[in-house]
């Protein structure tokens, strides 16, 4: 039996573990299109699930060799959105973690944070030509361009939520750089 | 100065994926015998495996050596790594060796 529910999860840390709460219950996540997840019922705690941001799109050559590579060691990915894949792997076969040493746990945080900072920089940069725009019209032309001024905060606003978003990863590669001064 | 990176210290994800590969083998394999090599305490993440592998395949320090029977790729350990691994041991012994002098520890 398939489920359907449609959900939108802005942070995938929370949606991971909502994912994984599911397949514990025995709803496991068998593919996912923007915001629409289907379930499968298996039984409970099958598989554990990991989302990972890719390097490169997910048909990109270096992408599929690397989830071939996964996929030899028992990782499936379900679904992709963009560089994002939802992996899983059965629970029975040992525990679930990608990463497990710091180096390849900054790598992939680096991805993550470079991913959120090029938004927040075309945010601002699409932002500050609004400005502009703006400025121009009520300082030469003499009128006021509304339109732009509202671009200018909702552009602003949304950049605000991507630089916190990027802020996370960047806090978490500052703190793994201070203990790599002491271990692996 | 830094030493040549053939004598830098290896992280223990190398040192272990360059030990398995005296013998050809797959991605998973390598997983599982570090696991076993290490009796449970060492569990690479596949993640962490493909980047490690990829970085030795460009040392030149191991090489891709065909597939296998179900049609996974295999690695083995060139001239060049065993050389790497050589250096390894010889850092290793010395850790041992003057942590042994100064706490009294001998086993």
């Amino acid at each position: 039996m398939k489920h359907t529910t449609w959900r939108w999860i802005s942070d995938y840390e929370k949606e991971e573990k909502w994912l994984n709460e599911m397949a514990a219950k025995g709803m496991s996540l068998y593919s996912f299109f923007f915001g629409k997840y289907t379930f499968e019922e298996t039984e409970p705690g099958k598989y554990i699930y990991r989302i990972e941001l890719l390097e490169n799109l997910p048909t990109s050559p270096e992408s599929v060799a690397y989830l071939r590579f996964l996929e030899d060691t028992g990782v499936v990915c379900v679904a992709s959105v963009f560089r994002w894949v939802y992996l899983r792997k059965e629970a029975a076969s040992g525990p679930f973690d990608l990463y497990t040493d710091i180096d390849s746990k900054i790598k992939r945080l680096s991805t993550m944070k470079n991913l959120w900072f090029t938004f927040v920089w075309l945010e601002f940069i699409v932002a500050a030509a609004n400005l502009a725009a703006f400025i121009y019209g009520w300082l030469v032309v003499g009128q006021m361009a509304w339109l732009n001024l509202g671009c200018v905060v909702l552009l602003v606003i949304l950049g605000l939520i991507l630089l916190y978003f990027g802020l996370k990863p960047a806090r978490k590669i500052k703190s793994l750089k201070r203990e790599q001064l002491i271990c692996e | 100065m830094t030493p040549p990176i053939e004598k830098s210290p290896l992280t223990e994800a190398a040192y272990y994926i360059l030990l398995s590969l005296y013998e050809p083998m797959h991605g998973y394999g390598i997983m599982q015998n570090v696991k076993i090599m290490s009796s449970d305490r060492v569990n690479l993440g596949p993640g962490t495996l493909y980047g490690a592998i990829n970085t030795l395949l460009e040392k030149g320090w191991i090489v891709s050596a065909g597939e296998s029977d179900s049609r996974k790729k295999e690695y083995q350990i060139t001239e060049s790594g065993k050389k790497v691994v050589g250096y390894e041991i010889e850092r290793l012994k010395e850790l041992l060796a003057n942590g042994r002098k100064v706490t009294g520890m001998t086993s």
